[in-house]
């Protein structure tokens, strides 16, 4: 994921896209990305969603360390979560480089007709798509 | 006669903040101009002529900070003048090429009833558009709320001090412009998280508005549902929007702005005319765009080519029957909840205000005929201002609203999904910047220059949050522009923030950047410090 501002910290954020999804998104620190590049780190990198009450884990899944962002399915909905992102050493060990927000998630919705949102886009919708640029 | 319910009308007019003062002509400003001739003025001259026959409009206005930014802006001001002068000469001559056409001259007067009357309104009021509507507000006709500062979807904000600059700085713009203290705010896209209810009360608002399910998955079971107000444990009211009625009025499919008798949005001069005939009046890069000038109705699903031509009085005839037919599926609406849970209803109808004129032309006419179908057929409905039915509603039960919004699927997906989290991700990081420099600034002395610098980098920061963006890289409608403005914003902010640690301020770019995002005049760098220090 492009992002032009360095941080002299490591930073991850947490954000709900949905009930059953949610964003893990991070930035590394100039130092930090050294390092991956460098190979001290593996290059990959393991998320783990943990619930914030009692900081039991929940879900773990690895994503490459330059990719900046991962969609992981909490297994709840309605609880509070926060991610902690881990580096994995040569020696197989873990080192924990950032922690994200805690976000508390929704409950779905199923009633019919919301799928439509008969709302903003709904107009907006009808006009012709040009390509993604980003 | 004693209601037996209540109507509670909240038009959402919001535009993002597309100021170019570099450019004689920017593509993206038209949305204001349009928004102004075909939303904002026939809104205001429906309001003057209810008022004026003594019929009392009760209807809510949430007018963004962006947008009140737009209406009170000099330089956007002579554009919207030179826009609506070129559209009356267009018509001129348009009403000269069609002279022998009966059926498309009867169109062609009616832009020129459109566009005359945009001028003359624009002149009456010296080229501010706010000051009638700060007057229907002051004489009890309105209610006028506000929005997050630059329309920011609440809940996609990691940090609580964005959560505080949006929803503080919008406080401040409202009381600025409107000389009183704001009691409602429009969440953007009716977001709701439970984090936004202490900032909401820290700068004093009284209610929002949320979607439906926001309540139907509350923490409580309400056994009045969407039919009456609630309260949030900090005290905050909670309107929730009525679905039923929101389909009638939103949907383009199975609504009424779907009518074949309806204007046909899509199809317009600027694509229809012999191009040298309208080159004059397309923009500096000469390609074809839309006029505002559309001489078709939606006919049917047909291809835009098969439109047939638009009937003014066909149109108003359907006006009226849907107004009728809105009032009396209201009416048997509340009969059945009066029957079903024994309470007088509250409907809350919530809808972007650009929906009534710019995208569904009718849309005004539809608006005053239900307003004044009320009065004309003596019907037991009232329409009620949000602050009125607060004032004499039984004591809402407390309730705390579950996470929504009113957008696809009912959560946040138009605004952070595959397409556009690269975005989101730029907003996090400069806020973070925006957060560090601010709580390193808050206790220090400083120079008027290093300040106008923080305080400008802190307005870059909560233009980068806007809704739009995200969104108009979701639908990719103007998507490159959208992605250009965050990395915009993002870039203007942290060349600032590093400006003001290194103390060399540029000035002459500082001023540049004061010029053209001149927003929020009061804006303190100082919300966006670390809340626990703050």
């Amino acid at each position: 994921m492009e992002n032009e501002i360095i941080h002299s910290r490591d930073r991850a954020y947490l954000l709900v896209r949905n009930p059953t999804s949610v964003l893990v998104c991070w930035t590394w620190s100039r130092a930090v990305a050294e390092a991956f590049g460098s190979r001290v780190y593996e290059p990959e990198v393991i998320i783990r969603l943990a619930a914030a009450e009692d900081k039991a884990l929940v879900v773990e899944c690895p994503a490459p360390w330059a990719a900046g962002k991962l969609y992981i399915r909490p297994p709840a909905e309605g609880r509070v979560y926060s991610a902690g992102i881990y580096a994995l050493k040569k020696d197989g060990s873990r080192e924990k480089l950032s922690e994200s927000n805690s976000a508390l998630t929704p409950v779905s919705s199923s009633r019919h007709g919301l799928a439509a949102g008969y709302a903003s886009a709904e107009f907006f919708r009808k006009g012709p798509k040009e390509p993604n640029p980003i | 006669m004693r209601p037996k319910g209540s109507i509670l009308f909240l038009l959402h007019a919001h535009l993002p903040y597309i100021n170019h003062p570099e450019h004689a002509d920017f593509l993206e400003e038209n949305w204001f101009f349009e928004g102004v001739v075909e939303t904002y003025i026939p809104l205001i001259l429906m309001l003057d002529r209810l008022v004026r026959d003594g019929i009392r409009p009760g209807i809510a206005i949430s007018i963004s900070p962006t947008l009140g930014a737009m209406l009170e802006n000099d330089a956007l001001e002579k554009k919207l003048q030179r826009y609506v002068d070129t559209r009356l000469e267009l018509v001129e001559k348009e009403l000269a090429r069609v002279e022998n056409d009966p059926a498309q001259l009867k169109i062609a007067r009616l832009y020129a009833g459109l566009y005359g009357q945009a001028a003359e309104t624009i002149r009456k009021y010296s080229g501010d558009l706010i000051t009638p509507l700060k007057q229907f507000q002051h004489a009890g006709h309105i209610e006028i709320i506000t929005t997050s500062a630059t329309h920011a979807v609440l809940p996609t904000l990691a940090h609580p001090e964005a959560l505080r600059a949006q929803i503080a700085a919008a406080a401040d713009d409202y009381f600025d412009r409107f000389n009183t203290k704001p009691s409602g705010f429009w969440l953007p896209e009716c977001a709701y998280d439970p984090r936004v209810q202490s900032y909401l009360k820290l700068s004093g608002f009284k209610y929002i508005f949320t979607e439906s399910h926001a309540v139907s998955f509350s923490d409580a079971a309400p056994k009045n549902g969407v039919y009456a107000s609630y309260r949030t444990q900090n005290g905050i009211n909670v309107f929730a929007r009525d679905a039923e009625s929101s389909k009638e009025v939103w949907s383009a499919k199975f609504g009424y702005p779907g009518d074949p008798a309806y204007r046909e949005f899509y199809r317009d001069l600027g694509y229809d005319a012999d191009y040298d005939y309208i080159k004059p009046y397309l923009g500096a890069d000469g390609a074809r765009r839309a006029l505002g000038l559309k001489y078709h109705r939606i006919t049917g699903d047909v291809d835009l080519a098969q439109k047939q031509y638009y009937d003014p009085d066909a149109a108003q005839a359907a006006v009226e029957r849907h107004a009728a037919d809105f009032l009396a599926r209201r009416m048997k609406q509340v009969d059945g909840i009066y029957a079903e849970r024994g309470i007088r209803p509250v409907i809350v109808g919530c809808y972007d205000a650009e929906l009534f004129g710019h995208w569904w032309f009718e849309g005004p006419a539809f608006l005053e005929s239900v307003i004044r179908r009320i009065r004309q057929d003596r019907l037991p409905l009232q329409f009620v201002t949000p602050s009125e039915y607060l004032n004499s509603c039984p004591e809402p039960a407390e309730l705390n609203p579950g996470i929504s919004s009113w957008g696809e699927n009912g959560y946040f997906d138009p605004w952070l999904n595959e397409s556009n989290d690269s975005i989101c991700l730029k907003v996090l990081s400069v806020t973070d910047l925006m957060i560090e420099t601010a709580t390193r600034f808050i206790n220090q002395d400083m120079s008027s220059l290093t300040l106008r610098a923080l305080n400008q980098a802190a307005r870059e920061v909560l233009l980068a949050q806007s809704s739009d963006w995200p969104f108009l890289v979701y639908i990719r409608s103007h998507s490159q522009y959208a992605a250009e403005r965050v990395a915009g914003h993002a870039a203007n902010a942290s060349r600032l923030l590093a400006e003001a640690l290194e103390k060399r301020v540029d000035e002459k770019a500082l001023c540049d950047l004061e010029k053209k995002n001149n927003l929020f005049q009061r804006m303190d760098f100082r919300l966006f410090a670390s809340v626990s220090k703050f």
